[in-house]
């Protein structure tokens, strides 16, 4: 491992003092002074074909400017997915349709003067509906004769992917490693479980919020929260079918994603009403909004066997996967996708059968949200472990570890599939699995605490203790790709241009950090801008946990050059070879003569005295495979079994995440993930009626966790360093929200010995599952 | 008061408008008047005397907190303040809304009942005075006429050998019950139930709920485990919750609401210097 100067160090966050002194960062924070307002009407059916809309009388009152419907729009079919190109999600979405497909999804937009107007002229819209039967069961779904959601002639698959709209099945993965069914027979036991998750919410503090308006040259210019700025300048043009030159994505600061922003969900509207108005235009969710009309966590159910021999070895796994996706497919196949690409190489077993499919519903519209399938499949994963290791008499740690891959080892899955088809070979380049257990059962107390729970006198109040690992691959191997541009200033600073977005967590921050380790300079040498499409050059965006790591070695890549050229410059200064000349404290040192220069000399030379030219570079890379990140997760629970109510009293994740370039920041994602984990699995619930609207899409009604229901929390950043990564770092945005719900459910377990496959762990369903299994 | 009688049922009254301004925002009301309580001295006191309590209606919840009267005298009001919301809650929320805003799963209300808590209430005709447990005609409903106000909360402090215990389920910290439950006992010499008053919120049905059935059952006799567990069956039989509650569902309500009143009434009991047998930990 390398001694580092600022990488690995807690430096405070670029944008700290700016936020907290409420500086006007955010894309709502800016105004113009003949800014319109626009606002969206909802659906209020679950399924129903528009058989007209009459919008004369909203156009008619006074400050209203456009009213929006499928009849004055372009019918363009396209995916909310911010995704690469082209997308592996069907484009099965309009900017607006004569069919609704859920309750809250668009029927019609208006931009007024005022919010208010625009909120009167929705209500004064006529829509004629002709209500069709809906269906919410995605079994049902699936079924010959269930009702067809998305029945338009339109809608496609671009790639040569499945997709088989007429039966509501939007996608199909099948994998297959080994013999799982010898791997079957050949295990002492088999163990079978179906595991259910839940709808929810990623609850971002900033509403999805756009403010778009034309430049002198008639230019869109759109300023939006996304994590996907070029993405979604693609979308917004494909939307209103411009060039892409016709639109500027600019991406101010971003109160939190979580993989909510990486859909196009108001940009098109806003961007439209532009366009038509030739006005500034703002569209802000609000909060309801956001929970019904944004986008949710894929609800899975998922049916798993798996075999286990008395030695402790998991002779097979089979699992069979039915994704909900709601009522549109964005990241229907690539979160189905990651459930085995990402997930089951943490396993050890050469016998692996997948079968998944996604399956439309007239229910919430599922995208991105952090852990992507692969939370699910470790849902699934870490409840079937545990119940392994319990069949067989075996302590959960000593099992994880007999079966989980190793530095070095490969998976068959690996090469079977990635997120979006054949996958790419690849071996595991660094893993501290082993470490992450043993220091993180250390630090919980495993040992001493399964042995005080397992005498714990009798009473209604009984505590236990849970394990799981995680493994979750980051970026999107062989598709994703990153580009960073910086350039040299007079007094030998840098503009570091990235389009890599920071939503929060940290990279502006981190990649400046990488990019003062690569130059040997201070942090405050590198001026960090983020994302302008007009200036900053291609990235992915902020997804698949990807940024550090790909952005990260965009912006090693990016130094080397500058450092190049810095050399070259030096060695023409000092008349000596470049080799002789090395990188010191924001100059450059001879290793024979001693001389010394100062950035800045050479910056000034390079500009204005002799053979002129910037300093100045870009540099792209593309993930070749996916960093595996790792996990071990410790949960102690105290089960009420006469209210059900579960707390969670000590939860500690021990993470291998390679070089943590800022190890606060590192923290962070950990923390953030595991409380944001916690509050997934004990309380956050969408609830529907029976025709499939929410009933409570408010922070009153859904209930996140807030601090003071944080339990104690212990991270432990266990060294490592990963080859292929910038300076040995891996990704660290998702992995550790991936195991909370089946630690969870495994403490549940040990304290009452009753099995929890069905999240969220509410107290009501805690207290039924004990009375069932009491026979009650 | 007179703003009050001019401008009729167009105004609301506000004082920390953390129930009035939230239905104002979900558009559950439109008043095109507010009157503000908080400017009006002498309305925001905590004042003991004897063994009365008197509550100014504008005392916010934080003071209510922080009282040292209320901590070491009336620790059941105590318990219930430091389960509603949050801080930034308490510092503007008052007593007077909690009680006056007249939502079944509200936390005060069950407390300030089990220790008899009485309104006194101002109006163009004068004071008259009324039994907390009398207030409520509904969910949002009370018993006061229009251009009324609430003006004190007097509370009776609990006699000797008197037990109380506040319980509340919710699903979140900051969230309201699900169910709460308050309870008041007092012991007679030989350890028999002098006096019980169990009250039980968290929209168990319209108003909250005080079981005279359950507190008879009690009346005269040893508190054993056995009683306690009949008198908590009794006291949830009558719930009448929404079907549709967000926060769980009646069957449940009935279920946690027969625990939680067994372990308030245990806790209580305890708490009284009577003999709890087969103690149950918590
Ligand atoms: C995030 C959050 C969490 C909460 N958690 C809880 C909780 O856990 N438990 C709980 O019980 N409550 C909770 N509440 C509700 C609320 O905070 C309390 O009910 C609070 O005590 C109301 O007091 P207020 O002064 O803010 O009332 P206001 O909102 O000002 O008024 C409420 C109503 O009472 C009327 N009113 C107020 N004072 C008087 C008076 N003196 N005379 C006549 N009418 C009057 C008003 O006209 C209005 O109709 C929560 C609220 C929020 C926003």
């Amino acid at each position: 491992m390398r001694e580092f100067k600022i990488v690995g160090k807690s430096v405070k966050k670029v944008d700290a003092a700016l936020l907290a002194r409420g500086k006007p960062l955010f894309t709502d924070d800016v105004t113009f002074e003949d800014m319109l307002h626009a606002r969206i009407l909802w659906s209020p059916h679950a399924h129903a074909r528009i058989r007209d809309i009459d919008t004369s009388e909203a156009e008619a009152l006074p400050g209203v400017h456009a009213v929006l419907c499928y009849k004055n729009v372009p019918r363009v079919p396209h995916t909310s997915a911010g995704q690469g190109w082209p997308e592996p999600s069907p484009y099965d979405m309009f900017m607006f349709d004569n069919k609704v497909r859920y309750v809250g999804d668009r029927v019609a937009a208006v931009a007024a003067e005022s919010e208010e107007i625009a909120e009167k002229a929705l209500r004064l819209i006529k829509v004629d509906y002709e209500v069709l039967p809906a269906v919410f069961d995605p079994e049902k779904a699936m079924e010959e004769g269930a009702p067809v959601i998305h029945d338009e002639p339109d809608c496609r698959q671009v790639l040569p992917l499945f997709y088989d709209p007429k039966h509501n099945h939007c996608a199909h993965i099948e994998v297959k490693t080994g013999d799982p069914d010898r791997g079957l027979n050949e295990a002492d036991i088999v163990i079978e479980h179906t595991i259910k998750n839940h709808y929810a919410q990623h609850c971002a503090l900033e509403p999805h919020s756009c403010i778009s308006y034309l430049d002198p040259m008639g230019r869109i210019v759109v300023r939006c929260s996304t994590q996907v700025p070029y993405y979604a300048r693609r979308i917004i043009a494909q939307c209103l079918q411009l060039p892409e030159r016709m639109v500027r994505v600019i991406k101010p600061r971003i109160g939190g994603g979580f993989g909510s922003k990486q859909e196009i969900v108001v940009e098109d509207v806003c961007a439209m009403f532009t366009l038509r108005t030739r006005r500034p235009v703002r569209l802000v969710f609000t909060r309801p909004e956001v929970f019904v009309s944004s986008r949710t966590r894929h609800p899975m159910i998922m049916r798993v066997k798996t075999g286990v021999k008395r030695d402790g070895t998991v002779s097979a796994i089979k699992m069979r996967v039915i994704s909900n996706t709601g009522a549109y497919g964005p990241h229907c196949m690539t979160v189905l996708g990651s459930t085995c690409a990402k997930t089951l190489p943490l396993y050890r077993c050469p016998n692996i059968e997948f079968i998944g499919d996604t399956v439309y519903t007239n229910l919430l519209n599922a995208g991105a949200y952090r852990g992507y399938g692969v939370l699910q499949g470790t849902f699934a994963m870490g409840i079937m472990m545990d119940e392994m290791a319990h069949a067989i008499g075996m302590d959960p740690v000593d099992f994880w570890k007999k079966n989980t891959i190793r530095v070095g080892e490969t998976s068959p899955i690996f090469s079977a599939l990635s997120e979006i088809g054949k996958g790419a070979e690849q071996k595991v380049d660094s893993c501290a699995l082993p470490e992450c257990i043993d220091q993180g059962a250390a630090a919980f107390g495993w040992k001493e605490k399964r042995e005080r729970y397992r005498n714990q006198p009798d009473g209604p109040i009984r505590r236990g203790v849970g394990m799981v690992c995680t493994v979750h691959g980051g970026t999107v191997a062989l598709l994703d790709a990153s580009s960073v541009t910086a350039k040299m200033n007079e007094d030998g600073s840098f503009n570091l241009l990235i389009s890599a977005s920071d939503v929060g967590g940290g990279c502006d921050t981190v990649l400046s950090q990488i990019f003062a380790e690569a130059l040997d300079i201070p942090l405050e040498d590198v001026i960090v801008y983020p994302t302008d499409t007009d200036v900053t050059p291609y990235d992915k965006g902020a997804y698949a946990s990807g940024t550090t790591y790909l952005s990260g070695l965009a912006v090693i890549k990016t130094a080397e050059e500058i450092k190049k050229q810095i050399l070259k410059v030096a060695a023409e200064m000092l008349n000596e070879p470049p080799e002789n000349l090395r990188l010191e404290k924001k100059g450059v040192v001879s290793t024979k003569s001693g001389k010394r220069l100062e950035f800045g000399q050479i910056a000034k030379r390079a500009m204005y005295s002799k053979n002129q030219f910037q300093i100045a570079a870009t540099a792209s890379e593309y993930s070749h495979l996916h960093p595996q990140t790792f996990t071990a997760q410790f949960a102690e629970v105290e089960v009420d079994t006469e209210t059900g109510q579960v707390k969670v009293l000590y939860y500690v994740t021990a993470v291998d995440c390679g070089t943590a370039i800022n190890p606060t920041l590192a923290e962070g994602q950990v923390e953030g993930s595991i409380i944001n984990g916690i509050s997934y699995a004990l309380t956050e619930e969408f609830i529907f009626d029976e025709n499939g609207r929410v009933l409570n899409p408010s922070f009153r009604d859904y209930k996140i966790f807030s601090a003071p229901d944080i339990p104690k929390l212990k991270t432990i950043l266990v060294p490592s360093y990963d080859p292929t990564g910038p300076f040995g770092a891996k990704p660290i945005g998702e992995p550790a929200m991936d195991g909370v719900l089946p630690t969870i459910s495994n403490a549940i377990y040990n304290a009452i010995g009753v099995r929890l496959t069905e999240s969220p762990f509410t107290p009501e369903r805690v207290l039924k599952a004990i009375r069932e299994k009491r026979g009650r | 008061m007179a703003l009050l009688s001019r401008y009729g049922d167009k105004a609301k009254l506000i004082a920390g408008g953390t129930d009035l301004l939230v239905d104002m925002k979900n558009e559950k009301i439109n008043p095109q008047y507010l009157i503000s309580l908080m400017k009006i001295t002498g309305l925001s006191y905590i004042a003991e005397e004897g063994d009365v309590l008197r509550i100014g209606a504008t005392t916010t919840l934080r003071e209510l907190e922080e009282s040292q009267i209320i901590e070491k005298r009336y620790g059941l009001i105590s318990k219930a303040v430091k389960c509603l919301g949050t801080v930034q809650i308490r510092n503007m929320a008052t007593i007077g809304g909690n009680i006056c805003n007249a939502v079944p799963s509200a936390d005060l209300p069950p407390a300030l009942v089990a220790l008899n808590a009485t309104l006194k209430i101002v109006g163009p005709n004068g004071e008259r005075t009324m039994p907390l447990e009398d207030f409520f005609a509904g969910v949002k409903k009370t018993k006061l006429s229009v251009g009324e106000l609430l003006k004190e909360i007097i509370v009776e402090r609990p006699p000797a050998r008197s037990g109380t215990a506040f319980i509340k389920l919710s699903r979140t910290a900051e969230d309201l019950a699900i169910v709460n439950v308050a309870v008041r006992i007092t012991l007679n010499e030989d350890d028999t139930c002098r006096e019980a008053r169990i009250v039980i919120g968290g929209g168990v049905g319209p108003t909250l709920i005080r079981s005279r059935e359950a507190e008879k059952l009690l009346l005269g006799k040893k508190m054993e485990e056995e009683l306690v567990k009949r008198a908590a069956e009794v006291a949830c039989t009558g719930f009448s919750c929404r079907p549709t509650s967000i926060r769980a569902s009646p069957e449940y309500k009935a279920e946690v609401g027969r625990v939680l009143v067994k372990r308030a009434l245990l806790e209580a009991l305890k708490k009284a210097g009577g003999v709890v047998e087969d103690d149950e930990r918590n």
